[in-house]
């Protein structure tokens, strides 16, 4: 397939797709629509609120720790295309890479960023 | 599709892996026992063991990760330079956290990464390495200037800082963008070949320069990119402020050096006059600012940002004598300035206010040893000739005349006939108004650091008399420049 065509074929989809989940929750969804419903993000929190909202410090720590992972599957996916060319010198930069994450995880572990309960 | 892999030659960062590894070491092991002299003792350790590997990779051009790091001789002086600036702040620190009687945690590891920054910055032959240890430089000191949460002004200091320098890192970032846009590449020696081929973006390169010299320039703190500054050196734990005022500089320099010289012969005279107005705006700015300061802190990061205006005149004619010069100046500045801070450390004990000039009225008398030291260091500041000081100044005019800035000279010269107010007020209040007893009682035990400040003071004053040492060794590794 012509690069062209797959791009056009792949924007179909993802328009399609993002059309479908709106028509759908449109005609499947149940009437009438609450106060809960009508917000942008149902399960989170308020977007229009007081600046004076405090929010629990835990998260910012979890979302640190989320970011550290995410990083690394940013890394191994890329490295997972190519790893059969890199051979063995593939394998051991990713070992590395992963041990030096390890080892920012077991420190946020010993000073107690997993426990949610102090 | 093959895949070569790259040479990293894992030598070439030895020191480096050296440092991380001691770094890391410090953070799990904080909590056991035997705290006290431990803990800065293997920081020290490890930073004289990466000074003593960094010289025997001298004159043999070590290049690894497929020359993105080089370790020619120039960057191994800068990075002898950084470490023995760390190591005074280490001994500084050690005093400071004593006294204070508070736990140091990760004090010591986040130096030590501080270092292994500047150290990749100054051996960074590609702009994205270079970003990448400052960047490892900066997180290490945002954190350190905060690092007492209880205390509010380092509270402060720390944000500021860190607003201020993030966004100096976001456009040295821009600049890198402009540079690839000119070049198609971000090595800097790309900019010699390009040149050769006539095959770059002028206008692009132009704006390069004139980011990577803001982004730059905030790490210097030459104005206009110098507010932070006072207040982040005031409000950081003074250990930290030692290391602020030096430490980062040499490595900025470093990475000045290099994008200037290759920069410079592409942009016909815009770098040079990027460089002039922050010089004398840096020399103007800083002098007079330094005159109204009551805080001694306050008074050492204005007489900093005038420090840095008399370098960047180094900067102006890099390829002949104006590197060496930049770099004799920044040696003695390291020798001075730490003093003069550390000197602030020992008297600095006056609880929960900052030092005021005012407060080492008559110390003198109880302090002969600290008095003189202390007199020794402004003295250099001041570039009065039988200190180092004053040959770092003779050598940085001497090339500016000789490459026809005349006129920057005689700017420079007013503004260091200003600064003897300054540095000598200090003088004054010490040998001659009346004792005040704020001071007298300086506790605990000092001997480390007199014997660190006396050395300092000798140094200062030896090469003041015989700088040719010094000047020969710089030579020699520049000469390939």
């Amino acid at each position: 397939m012509a690069p062209s065509l797959s791009l056009f074929v792949y924007t179909l989809l993802v328009v399609g797709t993002a059309v479908a989940i709106i028509l759908l929750s449109h005609f499947l969804g149940k009437r009438p629509l609450t106060d809960e419903k009508t917000i942008p993000y149902e399960c989170g929190m308020d977007p229009l609120d007081t600046r004076k909202h405090r929010f629990s410090i835990k998260y910012y720590i979890v979302a640190l720790l989320f970011v550290i992972f995410d990083v690394e599957i940013v890394f191994i996916y890329l490295w997972a295309i190519s790893v059969r060319d890199m051979g063995l010198f593939g394998l051991l930069e990713m070992f590395i890479f992963v041990g030096i994450l390890l080892v920012a995880f077991v420190y946020a572990w010993i000073k107690g960023g997993l426990t949610w309960e102090s | 599709m093959n895949f070569i892999a790259p040479n990293v030659n894992i030598i070439s960062v030895m020191p480096e892996i050296l440092l991380l590894l001691s770094g890391t070491a410090l953070l799990f092991f904080r909590n056991c026992a035997g705290q006290g002299k431990a803990i800065p003792g293997i920081a020290s350790a490890a930073i004289i063991l990466q000074g003593l590997m960094i010289p025997t990779l001298w004159g043999n051009n070590i290049a690894g990760f497929n020359s993105l790091i080089v370790r020619d001789n120039f960057s191994i002086l800068f990075q002898t330079m950084v470490g023995a600036t760390a190591l005074l702040a280490v001994a500084f620190s050690h005093y400071y956290l004593k006294q204070r009687k508070v736990s140091e945690g990760e004090y010591y590891a986040l130096i030590l990464y501080a270092v292994v920054g500047m150290n990749v910055m100054i051996a960074g032959r590609d702009l994205l390495v270079i970003f990448l240890g400052m960047e490892i430089l900066s997180l290490s000191l945002y954190v350190l200037v905060g690092f007492f949460r209880d205390i509010n002004e380092s509270m402060e200091a720390t944000v500021k800082y860190f607003l201020l320098g993030a966004f100096s890192s976001a456009l040295f970032l821009l600049g890198i963008a402009f540079f690839f846009g000119a070049l198609g590449a971000t090595g800097i020696d790309n900019v010699t070949t390009a040149i050769e081929q006539s095959g770059f973006n002028i206008m692009l390169l132009m704006m390069a320069a004139a980011l990577l010299c803001t982004g730059l320039g905030f790490k210097i703190a030459s104005v206009p990119f110098h507010m932070w500054a006072p207040d982040t050196y005031e409000g950081a734990p003074i250990s930290v402020a030692s290391l602020l005022s030096v430490a980062p500089k040499i490595a900025a320099f470093a990475v000045l050096l290099r994008i200037v010289l290759a920069v410079s012969p592409a942009t016909s005279q815009v770098t040079s006059y990027t460089i002039i107005a922050m010089a004398v705006a840096s020399m103007i700015i800083g002098n007079i600012t330094a005159l109204r300061q009551t805080g001694l802190i306050r008074m050492l990061a204005y007489s900093g940002i005038a420090q840095v205006g008399f370098m960047l005149i180094g900067l102006l004619s890099p390829e002949q004598e104006g590197g060496p010069a930049l770099m004799f100046y920044l040696s003695m500045y390291i020798l001075m300035n730490m003093g003069a801070f550390g000197v602030a450390i020992v008297f600095s004990m006056v609880e929960g206010k900052r030092l005021l000039i005012n407060d080492l009225s008559g110390i003198a008398a109880h302090r002969p040893f600290l008095s003189l030291a202390m007199s020794i260091f402004m003295i250099s500041l001041a570039g009065i000739p039988p200190t180092a000081g004053f040959f770092a100044k003779f050598y940085i005019f001497k090339t500016a005349i000789e490459a026809g800035y005349l006129w920057i000279v005689v700017v420079a010269v007013i503004m260091t006939v200003v600064s003897l107010y300054y540095y000598f007020r200090v003088i004054m209040v010490m040998y001659m108004s009346e004792a005040s007893d704020k001071l007298s009682t300086v506790s605990g035990d000092v001997t480390v650091i007199a014997v660190l400040l006396g050395v300092l003071a000798f140094a200062t004053i030896l090469f003041g008399i015989m700088p040719g040492s010094i000047i020969g060794i710089i030579s020699k590794a520049l000469a390939f420049m």
